[in-house]
């Protein structure tokens, strides 16, 4: 049955926020002509909008709006505890966008953000030029698309061939961009790199379905996966978030036969494999939005501000992925996110 | 429910028609209509932001506004807008400047409408005071800024609408209260269908209280619970309810193997561990 209730919310970006000074900027430009049904506010910050108090973010999901800014201050940060760092010292990350428009319902944005909406910053240059100050330093782990899905936005922004230009003249510089999008047309246009890695995150479908709405099928983001090794490019498979449900490990083995099936899997990168974990802030906050979501509701242990599955159930789970793709892998190329002591 | 707010009977009569409002003649400080029925109460605040939001803190606190409530402030004001508009028109507002200070806020415009939008400046100087080489581009109101902000304690930006009704292009005065009356009126009809979508939209779903409260208090006595532990308990039973894992069942074995009610503290506590197992 058609679910009615859509029909009650404006569709999505039918409101686009652009602060003043950013208005007539060629990459808003863009934004806005393919917007062009789109009512626009004019806003002297994107804080004005994004950090009001008393938002909905869950229903903002409903109608997300885009809010179109400059980033000012710091634009690159150190990689967060909680995150992979795949044996980088200088792990770092940075947010050209913020929020993402998949709405998977354990991700931690809900508990970091204060709205459901999405804000694109349009000044790149001022993230290459800092880039590029710290890779006259040290050599840079930079993760692009944490906080975002920024493959899945790049027909409307094309930052991420933006981003491919600059890695091109960067020698020390190794690039991650994380995604869960499946779209097969974008390898053309993304030409091989050195550093640059894309980094799938693959969940088994009953997961998918469960928790991961608007998101592409197993079956869509393998087939996209193939086709970007096809054409050169290096891949990493992240196994990270493995989240628990009755039949977990049914579930994860048979995605790993259909992975298996079509992945040549000793071809890849690496992989990452890690069990849900989330601050305990971000948990908090997600608990008091979301009381009826089974996943955000698990009694998770706190371990020094982390939360996480219990320490056997999490053990369980890693040992089971790991097993299987040691396989086919050799064990350097398989990462499992470990909590380090604090 | 939907909290209608006007600053004058004027600008309120037309609801009350339409919704059919009973004067609620306990309220002293500010006129109160409602029929609960319709989940409808309208106030009617007085003019100027301070009676505006002091109606809201009133009503707000009186009726515990919350979650699924909305705050609707439908109000006229004069057409100050570019361009010819043939006939009365009338906006939601998206973005609302408050003269005074010169903060905007933004209520959330994520239910679907029918209405032109507009930006509304709300204050004590009127349009025709405001020095400006440019055109005006808003509207004026003395009100929406002071109900936003008073609005705020009791309503998420998504919970406000703000509906402003101009006359047509030229027509800057209407003062008597029959034109304005005669204004609003035309209105209602696209109103009311907004107001039914937003009831529909805001309705709660169903759902299942997650902890049956008994089935907590007498675990958490028969396993010697510290706080910590309760709360602990309280969290494995409410992600049992929503993962449909057969929670009842698993509780109950440990009563029928005579694990429960425990002794003392420390068997509680090894029985709660051993319960926690179970859940998951």
């Amino acid at each position: 049955m058609k679910n009615l209730n859509r029909n009650y919310y404006n569709p999505f970006f039918s409101h686009i926020y652009v602060e003043h000074e950013v208005m007539e900027h060629p990459r808003a430009r863009r934004i806005l002509d393919r917007f062009a049904g789109a009512q626009i506010i004019e806003i002297s910050h994107y804080k004005d909008v994004f950090c009001r108090k008393g938002q909905n973010a869950a229903l903002q999901h409903r109608s997300q709006k885009l809010i179109v800014a400059k980033k000012q201050g710091s634009l690159l940060y150190r990689g967060a505890l909680p995150c992979q760092s795949f044996g980088n010292e200088h792990f770092y990350y940075t947010s050209c966008v913020m929020n993402c428009m998949y709405h998977c319902e354990y991700c931690y944005l809900k508990g970091m953000y204060p709205s459901g909406n999405i804000v694109i910053f349009v000044n790149l240059e001022d993230y290459f030029c800092e880039a590029r100050r710290m890779l006259a330093r040290h050599p840079v782990y930079l993760c692009i698309s944490y906080d975002t899905d920024l493959l899945a936005f790049e027909h409307m922004t094309g930052y991420v061939a933006e981003w491919l230009k600059f890695a091109k003249d960067q020698e020390n510089l190794t690039m991650e961009i994380r995604t869960k999008c499946a779209n097969r047309g974008l390898w053309s246009r993304m030409p091989a790199i050195q550093g640059v890695i894309y980094a799938f995150t693959l969940s088994p479908q009953a997961v998918i379905d469960a928790f991961e709405y608007g998101t592409p099928s197993l079956e869509q983001r393998i087939a996209c996966v193939a086709e970007a090794m096809q054409h050169g490019l290096a891949v990493r498979l992240c196994f990270d978030p493995m989240l628990y449900c009755p039949d977990w490990e049914l579930h994860y083995g048979v995605m790993l036969e259909q992975i298996f099936a079509q992945i040549p899997i000793e071809r890849l990168a690496d992989v990452s494999v890690g069990t849900f974990r989330i601050s305990q802030d971000y948990l908090k906050k997600m608990r008091r939005q979301e009381p009826y979501s089974a996943i955000v509701q698990f009694p998770y242990q706190n371990d020094g501000g982390i939360c996480r599955y219990p320490k056997a159930l999490s053990g369980r789970m890693e040992k089971y992925l790991t097993d299987r793709l040691k396989t086919y892998l050799p064990a350097e190329k398989i990462f499992v996110w470990e909590q380090e002591d604090s | 429910m939907i909290y209608l707010l006007t600053a004058s009977y004027c600008e309120a009569s037309a609801w009350i028609v339409h919704y059919r409002l009973k004067k609620d003649t306990g309220q002293t400080r500010f006129q109160v209509f409602e029929n609960q029925d319709a989940g409808i109460r309208l106030v009617i605040t007085g003019e100027g932001g301070i009676a505006a939001a002091v109606a809201i803190g009133s009503i707000g606190t009186q009726y515990r506004a919350g979650a699924e409530d909305f705050l609707i402030h439908i109000g006229f004001c004069d057409n100050t807008l570019p361009g010819k508009t043939p006939a009365s028109a009338l906006f939601l507002c998206n973005q609302i400047l408050e003269q005074e200070t010169g903060n905007v806020y933004y209520p959330d415009i994520l239910y679907r409408h029918p209405f032109q939008e507009a930006s509304v400046c709300s204050g004590i100087t009127l349009p025709s005071q405001v020095r400006c080489e440019e055109p005006i581009r808003r509207l004026y109101d003395t009100q929406a800024a002071a109900i936003y902000r008073a609005g705020s304690y009791f309503f998420g930006p998504h919970q406000m609408m703000f509906l402003k009704v101009t006359p047509k292009s030229g027509q800057t005065a209407v003062d008597t209260p029959e034109a304005i009356k005669s204004l609003i009126g035309i209105h209602t009809k696209p109103v009311a269908a907004y107001i039914a979508r937003l009831k529909a939209a805001g309705q709660k779903e169903e759902r299942q209280e997650p902890v049956s409260g008994d089935l907590l208090e007498t675990l958490c006595r028969d396993l010697y619970c510290t706080k910590a532990m309760s709360l602990s308990l309280e969290q494995h039973i409410r992600y049992c309810m929503l993962a449909g894992i057969d929670y009842r069942n698993r509780i109950d074995g440990l009563y029928r193997e005579h694990k429960l009610p425990c002794k003392n503290k420390r068997e509680g506590k090894r029985c709660f561990e051993e319960l926690k197992q179970k859940l998951l």
